[in-house]
């Protein structure tokens, strides 16, 4: 019963959808017709009082004034109706789907607290997920100044005849790096877990 | 009537118009010829001056149109002046007699 009211509404919106070209031909005929309508009025009643036909034609118009500046006037103030007639509907329509919306929740309160909790647990989730992956990968370190200067060194040495590859850094191979051009600036080193500078 | 003239006239224009309409459902033919009548041609306003004001009235819902049939058997637009309508009425009715009365005052009333 619901569903068919529903498709009701939305056949009802899309047929206005549709129509508002036709709504603006149909303005177009009316404001004609209005005014060949009055022009008739005043042509028959010249005419009643002596006027040939030529005369009332041009009297009519005369009295009418500048036709395409008053037939302009008149279709602005129309389509403005329009659209002022037309945001209300789209207002009324609004508040009905929420009137509508707020009456279903009410009636099932079991499968609106379901779905509250869903979403709120969702909602929970994906921050925090948020949180944790731009603090990892997407924002700069905190506490660092120049955080886009901080690089991970890796440092190979030959050992008793075997190649080592290490990220360890003690404080004396950081005085050997001081001397060595390119590494002059070298402020801080730290050793993370995992090895770094 | 001058340019000057029709700028006077036409916060007027809407009150003598919705007095028109006051009386009962005219088409604007109609409307023009109360007013004409009344004034006895006086008022030489462009008849598609008012026709635009009664468009832009309608937009204010301070009247509603409907198509009818006229007493010659004729498709004709026929205006009736809505509660809003009635009410701007009687505002500027009663904005446009003390504004006469304080002119008059200074000028003297008609016919001293």
């Amino acid at each position: 019963m619901t569903e068919l009211k529903e498709t009701n509404r939305v056949m009802a919106a899309l047929r206005r959808v549709f129509q508002f070209r036709s709504m603006r031909d149909d303005l177009e005929t009316e404001l004609d017709a209005e005014i060949h309508e009055h022009l008739r009025r005043t042509r028959e009643e010249l005419r009643a009082t002596g006027f040939s036909a030529v005369d009332a034609q041009r009297e009519a118009e005369r009295r009418f004034g500048n036709m395409d500046r008053h037939r302009l006037a008149m279709r602005r103030a129309d389509l403005q109706r329009g659209r002022k007639a037309r945001r209300s509907r789209l207002v009324s329509a609004t508040l009905e789907s929420l009137r509508y919306a707020t009456r279903c929740l009410r009636a099932s309160p079991g499968v609106t607290l379901t779905v509250v909790a869903t979403i709120a647990l969702g909602v929970g989730a994906n921050a925090t997920m948020f949180g944790i992956i731009d603090r990892l990968l997407l924002s700069p370190p905190e506490h660092v100044v120049d955080a886009e200067d901080v690089v991970r060194l890796h440092v190979q040495r030959t050992f008793l005849g075997r190649l080592l590859t290490g990220a360890t850094i003690s404080y004396l191979d950081y005085r050997d790096f001081v001397g060595i051009p390119g590494l002059d600036d070298v402020v801080a080193v730290s050793n993370v877990p995992g090895g770094g500078m | 009537m001058s340019k000057e003239d029709l700028q006077l006239l036409r916060g007027t224009l809407d009150m003598l118009m919705l007095k028109a309409l006051a009386d009962g459902d005219l088409h604007g033919y109609g409307v023009v010829a109360w007013i004409r009548e009344r004034t006895n041609g006086q008022l030489e306003i462009e008849e598609g001056a008012l026709y635009t004001a009664l468009h832009r009235m309608e937009g204010r819902r301070w009247l509603r149109s409907r198509w009818g049939i006229s007493e010659n058997n004729r498709r004709a637009k026929y205006y009736r002046i809505t509660a809003a309508g009635r009410r701007q009425l009687d505002q500027e009715d009663a904005r446009w007699r003390s504004y006469a009365s304080a002119v008059f005052d200074v000028m003297g009333s008609p016919g001293e």
